[in-house]
């Protein structure tokens, strides 16, 4: 009797392993059929241009015409450009300006707003509201802003220095990437301070209510509970920031083009001025190759480092 | 005593220095803001003129009217952004919504190495791809018609990596009870999808809504690419149009008329976004990049 039932019970269970296995198959398609809408729009709109846009880079492609394979000369010609280099430099000084700024003062902002202080939801809904204006807007504005006659600046530089009454900003080839770099953190570094805010929220009070219990001053606090404690939000915030500063563009197009004598040229506006301007479409995709290289070895090199912090 | 005393001070002290930062901070950064309206809503005359003042000595709405008729196609603009952000946003909503169960509820085949390829894309510059997709996109004709052009200004927006995370994350942490009962009661995948996951992850959706329209809102260099007429124009890529063309003699620029459509062109969603900010914050707490 119980030999019969285990019997029974094997057979039963062996059943019972075929069919669930006949089912993976079905799982599988249920599963893909929900990823389908996502992966098509992602292999047609992302994938294959990402692909293309390396082939492409190999040829002398115009918008008209058939296109020819030319190996490396599109890289050649670029790498012997100087206007490249130039974009180039920019864009790396330009990273360095707003980057570092980005992240800290987003931090900074975050960790003060995060005390108990009086008003600090009107100040958080101020100092995000830049995020919501569109970025021609927030170029033409700060035109108006730095205008060397009558510019906003210029009046309260000039009434607290005189010397600097007329000081050109935009037009100048040293204070013109400085001043994009500055509308660069109003702009964005709200955004920051609100990805901090959420993680800030999340440390539990214990973890400081028994520092200081320990005789922790306020800046052990921070670098001991608050920093480590954000680790996650750094991964994301860190590379976020020095991804949106290598891509910039729009800001610059309508506050300096690029002037004077390309101080303000980075390598988007190089892209969109060999493809666009110049029409060679091969050259404007060896830039845009370059910009995917130089993403991710920013990319890569911020995930060691966190890796081994 | 002395000792309390001494600690009292010191907390009053650090307190008040907080808020006066905090206050320096925020004004600062109000500014640019308050000076936009301030200078839209001033006679012309009255732009160019030192000392600043913050009032307007004479207040005046003739900008804006002298902003429509100086930019006829503003209006136009301001209805294709409008119905491109919303498609996209909407489209992007689906598309995510849907490929999230799949990846936060069922099990399948290739599945962690779908979800970290995906994540990747975060880091790939669209600007790598504008090149290659516009040359296909050109190429095939399809920008050749209006109805061309906005599917190419909506589509390749609609897949959104950041989106389909955060509401993988959320998804991920609705009760399995709820989906058992369905299941016995011989609900599909598809049903209890639409019946018991969406309905339970509003403020999900309502975030990931707001990241893509306000992403698709502020794109920038891809409609100015693609859009060749004013019938297709969104407002970033109209607006540089007219604004990137300020260079040269700045002293012949009209600013008032400028900030009243530079006012247009962002009161609206400056309103919107006031109005749904805490589903902004409470999205990115939602993330899971919170630690």
């Amino acid at each position: 009797m119980s030999v019969q039932t285990q019997a029974q019970s094997q057979a039963k269970s062996a059943r019972a392993q075929r069919k669930s296995d006949a089912r993976v198959p079905q799982k599988n398609m249920t599963a893909y059929l929900f990823l389908a809408p996502y992966l098509v729009v992602f292999v047609i709109f992302l994938l294959l241009p990402g692909i293309a846009g390396f082939f492409i880079s190999f040829t002398n492609w115009r918008i008209l015409g058939d296109p020819k394979w030319i190996g490396l000369a599109n890289f050649q010609s670029m790498f012997n450009d100087p206007m490249f280099w130039q974009a180039f430099r920019n864009t790396l000084t330009f990273t360095g300006m707003t980057a570092p700024v980005l992240v800290a003062g987003g931090l900074g902002l975050a960790v003060l707003l995060n005390m108990r202080l009086r008003g600090r939801t009107i100040a958080r809904t101020v100092i995000f509201i830049p995020y919501a204006v569109m970025v021609i807007v927030v170029g033409v504005l700060w035109r108006w802003i730095y205008d060397q006659n009558f510019g906003l600046i210029n009046y309260y530089v000039g009434s607290i220095f005189p010397a600097f009454h007329n000081m050109p900003w935009l037009t100048s080839v040293s204070n013109a990437l400085p001043a994009v770099a500055l509308t660069t953190i109003w702009w964005q570094i709200g955004t920051n301070m609100i990805i901090y805010l959420a993680g800030l929220q999340e440390i539990p009070t214990e973890l400081y209510d028994a520092a200081q219990v320990d005789g922790a001053n306020g800046w052990q606090q921070f670098r001991y509970i608050t920093l480590p404690s954000l680790s996650l939000m750094h991964m994301f915030v860190i590379p976020m920031s020095v991804i949106s500063s290598l891509r910039v563009f729009g800001q610059v197009m309508v506050m300096t083009n690029g002037g004077p004598v390309g101080t303000t040229y980075t390598l988007v506006q190089h892209l969109y001025s060999r493809g666009w301007i110049n029409q060679f479409m091969g050259q404007a995709s060896a830039v845009g190759v370059f910009l995917f290289a130089l993403t991710l070895v920013a990319t890569l090199v911020q995930l060691r480092y966190f890796r081994a912090v | 005593m002395r000792f309390a005393q001494d600690l009292r001070f010191s907390r009053l002290w650090q307190n008040g220095t907080a808020h006066l930062i905090m206050i320096i901070i925020t004004v600062l950064m109000a500014v640019p803001i308050v000076w936009m309206f301030s200078t839209a809503v001033r006679p012309e005359s009255t732009v160019r003129q030192y000392p600043i003042q913050w009032i307007p000595p004479d207040f005046t709405m003739e900008n804006f009217t002298s902003a429509l008729n100086t930019y006829p196609a503003l209006s136009r603009w301001f209805l294709n952004s409008a119905v491109v952000a919303t498609t996209t946003a909407f489209f992007s909503v689906v598309v995510d919504a849907l490929a999230a169960y799949s990846l936060a509820r069922l099990e399948f085949f290739g599945k962690k190495i779908v979800f970290i390829g995906i994540l990747a894309t975060i880091l790939i510059p669209v600007e790598a791809t504008i090149v290659p997709l516009y040359l296909g996109l050109s190429r095939a004709h399809i920008l050749a018609s209006d109805f061309g052009v906005y599917m190419s200004l909506i589509l390749p927006v609609v897949a959104n990596a950041f989106g389909l995370y955060l509401l993988t994350q959320f998804f991920q942490g609705i009760p399995k009870d709820l989906e058992d009962s369905a299941r016995i009661d011989g609900a599909s995948d598809f049903g209890i999808w639409w019946r018991i996951i969406i309905p339970l992850s509003g403020p999900a959706i309502t975030a990931v809504t707001i990241f893509s329209f306000m992403a698709s809102w502020n794109n920038f260099l891809w409609p100015f690419i693609v859009t060749s007429s004013d019938l297709t124009r969104t407002l970033p890529a109209g607006l540089a149009t007219i604004f990137g063309g300020i260079t040269g003699n700045a002293s012949s620029v009209k600013y008032g008329v400028v900030m009243a459509g530079a006012v247009l062109a962002t009161l609206p969603p400056i309103v919107v976004f006031l109005v749904l900010q805490r589903y902004f914050v409470q999205g990115i707490s939602m993330t899971g990049i919170k630690g």
